[in-house]
């Protein structure tokens, strides 16, 4: 959706790829041509190269964006493109492979002296190993998979006595989940925000970065709150991690758009952690308060075309917050909640934007990750900037599956989240606090009995055009068998 | 006309009443006088005391899903054949299915045929969409029957277990 808007606003036709769980999803319904590649498995369809490049030469198409998620980060579908004489829209298969490993990736970066947090470098071959390693950085430590990445393949150990089982169960975790059983160690940084540097950067050697994301508020290692700019980077330290992240740039002869993420510490010391080879979820928080539209940069770059700017011409005005709404249950361990949305209203007004992959009607699949919109508020200020969330939140209603909205409103309202003194173990210890969950109040009881009996005794009629109730009961009544019987 | 309606589990009559835009409801022994209009698909608004509300319908299983400020409802018209069905289905004491809300897989099974549970005990881990998650008993009782073994994979709407609140209360 968000690449194709890029293209219509640039002028450039747009092919979807879909699978059988997508027919008919948003965006394929926008795009100018639509390939089906396959059923619903992702491995048979999304993840599937030949189909996707077959699909892009049977419609004659120049070049690919791979979006953020299945083969974003994958060279060998990078390397296909080259091979089959289209232009992936983002760094090269060697930028991509060279960046994909946490061992290679460091190494890389530690040459241009690029700050780093303590640890190996190279895969930790045995127990004795670990534990002499452990010892000089100091617990706690974390134990890390040299091919994990999103927070899988990664576990800390707080003391000696934990590390020979937490050795093993990542090794075998990382055997089971990504087929390679190196891990690494680093030292754990107590109390870190997350915070990462948009970059861009040409086929000519210019590289520039977009002021950093703050994306501390994390659950299960993903984020669900990002921002921009962070509540605790002046331009001094921005400008000093800005240079870093260049540096990462230089290192891996990177081109197109890219995040480099960093962990900062409560002394303000900044370490590298990885770098992202692709467009983010949370782009949208960068796009609102520095103007750039970060997706028509990607595109002009694979095109060949020179960066207009430099990092000192980037203007940060206001800020910017990003929810990231998903179909999943709160209330039930956030469970995912697939199904059918039988009624959708979402916000608008000054400062939102809403980058939504649903309609009224979709049935959100179950074999992808249930995101169903990322939802951006700006403001002058981060008061007004929340504020303004907490507003476009109490607007944006889903009904038929449950969200992840109510659990944004509680947290937004949280006093630590509203004066930025966050880290990333913020959402655990939040979600460990005992909350007293208002409920309905007898009148709000009583008028959703009522209310249960209008539509009802509507629906039970017949014909239409027959009762004194407003002409809208029936239409209404129309709509809702139609979906009943979906 | 007569209503019985359950909200969230409490069951409460309901009289309606239409005059010239108006609608006057007595529920239980609460009386109100309200406006209503159907404003959109599945949206009313009323004016209930000066006071402007939205309120949110969806069909939802026998029933609908009702919100309003904030708060989300199941509610349930019963009529002369689901009340008896509903007094039918206590009075053989409330043995409850628990289905798999998704497709996955069974990765524990916590409790086992015979086993005691309380609401909001977990009865096997169930790996779906990569996460694993544990499917809980409604109600407390016993394990009446496991329906599934440890590695077994489930549909959606698939039966887990049967719950017997019978010897419980």
């Amino acid at each position: 959706m968000r690449v194709i808007r890029a293209c219509a606003e640039m002028g450039i036709a747009t092919v979807a790829v879909y699978s059988e769980a997508d027919r008919g999803a948003l965006h394929v319904r926008m795009a100018d041509e639509a390939i089906h590649i396959g059923p619903a498995p992702s491995k048979e369809s999304y993840l599937a190269i030949d189909k996707i490049i077959r699909a892009a030469k049977e419609t004659n198409a120049d070049a690919v964006h791979p979006g953020y998620g299945f083969l974003a980060e994958n060279a060998a579908f990078a390397l296909a493109c080259a091979d089959n004489r289209l232009t992936f829209v983002g760094p090269t298969p060697k930028a991509i492979a060279l960046m994909g490993s946490k061992v290679e990736s460091r190494r890389a970066v530690a040459r241009f002296g690029v700050p780093m947090v303590p640890g190996t470098m190279d895969p930790v071959e045995s127990q004795e190993e670990a534990r002499k390693i452990a010892a000089s950085v100091g617990f706690p430590i974390m134990l890390k998979a040299s091919a994990g990445g999103g927070g899988k393949g990664m576990r800390s150990v707080r003391s000696e006595a934990e590390l020979a089982e937490a050795f093993r169960t990542t090794r075998a975790e990382a055997m089971a989940a990504f087929g390679d059983d190196a891990v690494y160690i680093e030292k754990l940084v107590e109390g870190p925000r997350h915070v990462e540097i948009q970059v861009l950067a040409d086929h000519h050697g210019n590289a520039i970065f977009l002021g950093e994301r703050e994306c501390s508020i994390q659950r299960r290692h993903q984020k669900v709150i990002e921002e921009c700019p962070s509540p605790v980077v002046d331009s001094e330290l921005r400008k000093r991690m800005g240079k870093a992240a260049l540096d990462v740039v230089r290192a891996a002869e990177y081109t197109n758009a890219g995040t480099v993420e960093f962990l900062l510490d409560r002394d303000r010391q900044f370490y590298f952690l990885e770098m992202n080879t692709r467009l983010q979820v949370e782009h949208a928080v960068t796009e609102m308060v520095t103007g750039i539209d970060i997706v028509k940069e990607q595109i002009r770059i694979a095109a060949g075309e020179k960066l207009s700017l430099t990092s000192d011409d980037v203007v940060m005005n206001g800020v910017a917050i990003e929810c990231r709404i998903y179909a999943e249950d709160p209330g039930n361990n956030f469970f995912p909640s697939p199904g059918t949305i039988r009624l959708l209203r979402t916000p608008s007004g000054p400062g939102v934007r809403d980058d939504s992959g649903v309609y009224e009607g979709w049935n959100v699949p179950i074999d992808y990750d249930p995101l169903i919109s990322k939802l951006v508020a700006w403001a002058p200020t981060r008061g007004e900037a929340i504020d303004r969330m907490q507003r476009a939140l109490r607007e944006y209603r889903v009904e038929g599956i449950q969200t992840n909205l109510e659990f944004f409103r509680e947290v937004l309202n949280d006093a630590d989240f509203r004066n930025g003194q966050f880290d990333t173990g913020f959402i655990n210890r939040w979600l460990g606090q005992v909350k007293t969950n208002a409920s309905p109040t007898q009148a709000e009881r009583d008028l959703a009995a009522i209310v249960a009996v209008l539509a009802d005794s509507v629906s039970q009629k017949p014909e239409p055009e027959s009762s004194g109730v407003s002409g809208g009961l029936w239409k209404l009544n129309g709509r809702r068998q139609g979906l009943r019987r979906r | 006309m007569k209503f019985t309606v359950m909200v969230a589990g409490e069951t409460v009559d309901v009289e309606l009443e239409r005059t010239a835009g108006e609608i006057r409801a007595k529920v239980g022994d609460r009386s109100y006088v309200l406006e209503a209009r159907a404003v959109e698909p599945g949206v009313f608004w009323l004016n209930w005391n000066q006071r402007s509300i939205e309120v949110f319908v969806t069909p939802n299983g026998d029933g609908y899903s009702v919100s309003l400020g904030g708060h989300r409802m199941p509610v349930e018209i019963l009529d002369a054949r689901k009340k008896l069905k509903r007094t039918k289905h206590s009075g053989h004491a409330g043995a409850v299915e628990v289905r798999a809300p998704l497709p996955g897989k069974i990765v524990r099974v916590m409790a086992g045929d015979g086993a005691e549970v309380e609401p909001n005990q977990g009865i096997v881990v169930m790996e779906a969409m990569k996460m694993q998650n544990e499917i809980k008993s409604p109600i407390r009782g016993r394990i009446q029957k496991l329906a599934v073994v440890e590695g077994a994979t489930v549909g959606s709407g698939d039966l887990i277990a049967i719950v017997d609140g019978s010897g419980a209360e």
